[in-house]
């Protein structure tokens, strides 16, 4: 790594680039749903003042709880959601193929991905499990089996744009399942066979469906369900414990609403291509560009969680099995099918 | 309830008494986001099914019978509607009728002053049932539907600052009538704001009715049948929404409540539901009743306060009213002079706790707020007795310096209270 690209992962469009946005994110999350629900909403830097004063605050060790792990869990939780937003391509960082790429970006990297949106689920797990807490377990246990329920809808909403990109990424050139690939071909291959659209619909909002189950996010926040469990699984995280988790959950917001904007609607793709050719410019129109998306999506969850009540947890397993596992298949079925009539 | 009658009250709360098959615990309060007042339940859980619930209240004791004791009965009109932060009105309502009837006096009141006693006590079971399922959709996990209820909840809270000077603690009786009287201009002010609210309320059903998210958390979930609310005798709403049709002011109408056209709401289904649509359509009737009544001011033209001796007649007397948590039921005796000899407030609260426990029973914990708040929980009015009785079995029975003197001590040298 030289020393420009060691700085570009620090600042923008890295580490820092990634921490202002998941505050950002939060104040949008929180502004939306405060204005869909007829209150004013935060102030801009509050995410930030939440932070810090969460960092000044103490953080207590409940009796006969391993600190070594309530230790551990919430480094590896924020590091584990910071690697995920590493991954998601969001500027032109790889002059070899010419598309933009994540700072850890390889072959198969679409798997790496689904691989850490799983390992939420488990940290969530553990994080709840290892406090001996009864609300914390059964939140806990509540989170595995909603990350379990969601984790087939997800890898197959996951694969129709894959599918739809084609195995090849273009006919020309050999497989590589990488997310920057996949975000940088898939208005061509949809501009090649129209029809592909249908599938690609169906499977984005199935998949801001259950990435908002990811993210326990209002309707699916039966894990620590406020009203019931007390915060469930984080009730006992107190202080930069708990600044840190909730830092991790909002990079793993940015991560996930990335992961949206890069499978779904073109990643940072301007669609300027062919016109502009410094690559100076093309990495800041980028950016802009890939931050414009995700705020539409990010704004379209925030509004989706005004409208309904929580769900409780089996009416939650049973929305994942019985309605949107079988629409996933359909949206994959339609994909292939399509895609074999066209081709 | 099992064949052996195993009291729900509790005292200890490590769940090591709790029932066969349990095989773990949750704790809801007295510190919980969920209660907003001190109450503690020790729900006994299977997997994330519900055994049995035990409750164990006391946390709130503000001592107010034995207050009123110390104060004449003219002070006491003020100290009443602070025995609860909502239901203020039905208080108050009840203590001036009781002492009315005591002094002899209940014959005078005019018929002005009933109808403005009856418009705010009719106001405030408006803005308690609104408070009251804006709380539930927060529980049930629908944060948008409690701002929305809030929101409109102002409209009435308005109209009661309006001819009060207060939000929630109107205060306007007096024994012998009222303190102030509601003209016309007010009237005509509140009118269409009570049509806008009577819309906001259709709306409000609405969406309990339609939505179905909303709906899923609260239809089937936790059914009290006909035949346990027998059993169980719950109140109000409670037990109008389990089918016994019984309203104090149908049943024994007081003020004008005979002389307004109004129905009684009751649901047979006994689900929460049906307890939501209770409350529900008891807003919307409360509200029409409050319209007849600003209507019917403009014609009626009386004394407002009736001049009343200092000194009450010795004697007892017991007076109930429909308070919109149900039955709240007062006695008072009564000695000759310018104070109260004893005075004893039941709460409905108190009444239906039992009811709620029975309706726990096999349903899921993630139920537990909805069912919880089912009864519309309200622990400042429950607590009026305290029985003292520690793990060792002791007794002690405090007056008010005594328990004021201990826990000055206790707090002093760091000490555990008994």
């Amino acid at each position: 790594m030289t020393w420009i690209e060691t700085l570009l992962m620090i600042t923008v469009p890295g580490i820092l680039f990634i921490v202002i946005m998941a505050l950002f994110i939060d104040w949008l999350d929180r502004k939306v749903y405060a204005r869909g629900q007829n209150r004013k909403g935060p102030p801009f830097l509050q995410p930030l003042y939440d932070i810090v004063k969460l960092t000044a605050k103490e953080s207590i060790i409940p009796t006969g709880v391993s600190k070594f792990w309530m230790t551990t869990l919430p480094i590896l939780f924020f590091a584990t959601s910071l690697t995920g937003a590493l991954m998601i391509p969001i500027a032109i960082f790889d002059d070899i193929t010419g598309v933009a790429t994540g700072f850890a970006a390889f072959d198969f990297d679409i798997f790496f991905v689904l691989f850490i949106i799983l390992s939420f689920g488990l940290l969530i797990y553990f994080m709840g499990i290892v406090t001996k807490n009864p609300f914390a377990q059964t939140g806990a246990t509540r989170s595995i089996v909603q990350a379990l329920s969601f984790e087939i809808p997800l890898a197959f909403s996951l694969l129709v744009p894959v599918l739809i990109v084609g195995v090849g990424g273009s006919p020309n050139t050999a497989s590589t399942f990488r997310l920057g690939e996949i975000s940088a071909n898939l208005f061509a291959s949809i501009g090649d066979n129209p029809w592909l659209i249908i599938g690609l619909v169906i499977a984005f909002a199935i998949s801001i469906i259950v990435m908002m189950a990811e993210l326990e996010a209002f309707p699916f926040d039966s894990p620590k369900a406020h009203t019931e469990l007390a915060d469930g699984w984080l009730v006992e995280y107190g202080g930069w414990r708990y600044a840190l988790i909730i830092l991790g959950e909002r990079i793993g917001a940015f991560f996930i609403g990335g992961l949206i904007v890069t499978l779904f609607l073109g990643g940072p793709s301007v669609g300027l291509e062919a016109v502009i050719v410094n690559p100076v410019l093309m990495g800041f129109l980028n950016i802009i560009f890939f931050t414009l998306k995700l705020i539409a999506v990010i704004a379209v969850m925030s509004f989706l969680r005004t409208l309904i009540s929580r769900i409780r947890i089996d009416q939650t397993v049973r929305l994942a099995w019985k309605i949107v596992l079988p629409i996933a298949i359909v949206a994959l079925m339609l994909t292939i099918g399509f895609k074999m009539i066209g081709v | 309830m099992t064949e052996q009658y195993r009291s729900r009250f509790r005292t200890l709360t490590d769940g090591s008494d709790a029932p066969p098959g349990a095989d773990h615990h949750i704790f809801i309060g007295p510190q919980h986001p969920w209660a907003e007042e001190p109450a503690h339940f020790i729900i006994h859980l299977k997997g994330e099914r519900v055994v049995e619930a035990d409750i164990r209240i006391g946390f709130n004791l503000r001592g107010i019978e034995k207050a009123m004791e110390n104060k004449t009965w003219r002070q006491n009109t003020m100290l009443i509607p602070r025995a609860c932060g909502i239901c203020s009105a039905v208080h108050q309502n009840v203590y001036v009728r009781l002492a009315e009837k005591l002094a002899g006096i209940e014959d005078q009141i005019s018929e002005r002053a009933k109808l403005i006693r009856m418009f705010s006590l009719e106001a405030e079971r408006v803005h308690s049932h609104i408070l009251w399922y804006g709380i539930l959709a927060h529980d049930a996990g629908f944060d948008t539907m409690l701002h929305i209820t809030w929101r409109d909840r102002e409209i009435i809270l308005d109209i009661v600052e309006d001819f009060s000077g207060n939000r929630v603690n109107p205060a306007l009786m007096l024994i012998g009538g009222v303190k102030r009287d509601i003209p016309k201009e007010k009237a005509d002010r509140a009118q269409p704001m009570l049509d806008k609210l009577i819309k906001q309320v259709e709306y409000h059903k609405k969406v309990f009715t339609e939505e179905a998210s909303i709906r899923n958390r609260l239809e089937n979930v936790g059914i009290l049948t006909k035949e346990d609310a027998k059993k169980v005798t719950p109140n109000g709403p409670t037990g109008r929404g389990s089918g016994l049709p019984f309203d104090v002011r149908k049943a024994t109408p007081y003020e004008l409540y005979d002389k307004i056209d109004w129905n009684l709401v009751y649901y047979n289904e006994g689900d929460i539901l049906a307890t939501t649509l209770v409350r529900l359509d008891e807003t919307l009737e409360s509200l029409q009743i409050c319209k007849q009544i600003l209507d019917r001011l403009e014609s009626t033209q009386g004394e407002l306060l009736v001049r009343v001796k200092q000194r009450i007649p010795e004697g007892s007397y017991f007076a109930r009213g429909e308070a919109p948590r149900g039955e709240d039921v007062h006695y008072g005796i009564a000695n000759g002079t310018d104070t109260p000899e004893r005075y004893k407030i039941r709460a409905p609260s108190l009444g239906n706790i039992d009811a709620t426990l029975k309706r726990m029973d096999g349903e899921y914990v993630a139920d537990m707020p909805v069912i919880l708040r089912s009864y519309d929980p309200c622990f400042s009015c429950t607590n009026r007795v305290m029985i003292i009785n520690e793990v060792t079995g002791e007794k002690m029975i405090l007056n008010q310096d005594e328990f004021a003197r201990k826990a000055i001590k206790a707090k002093k040298y760091n000490r555990p209270f008994f």
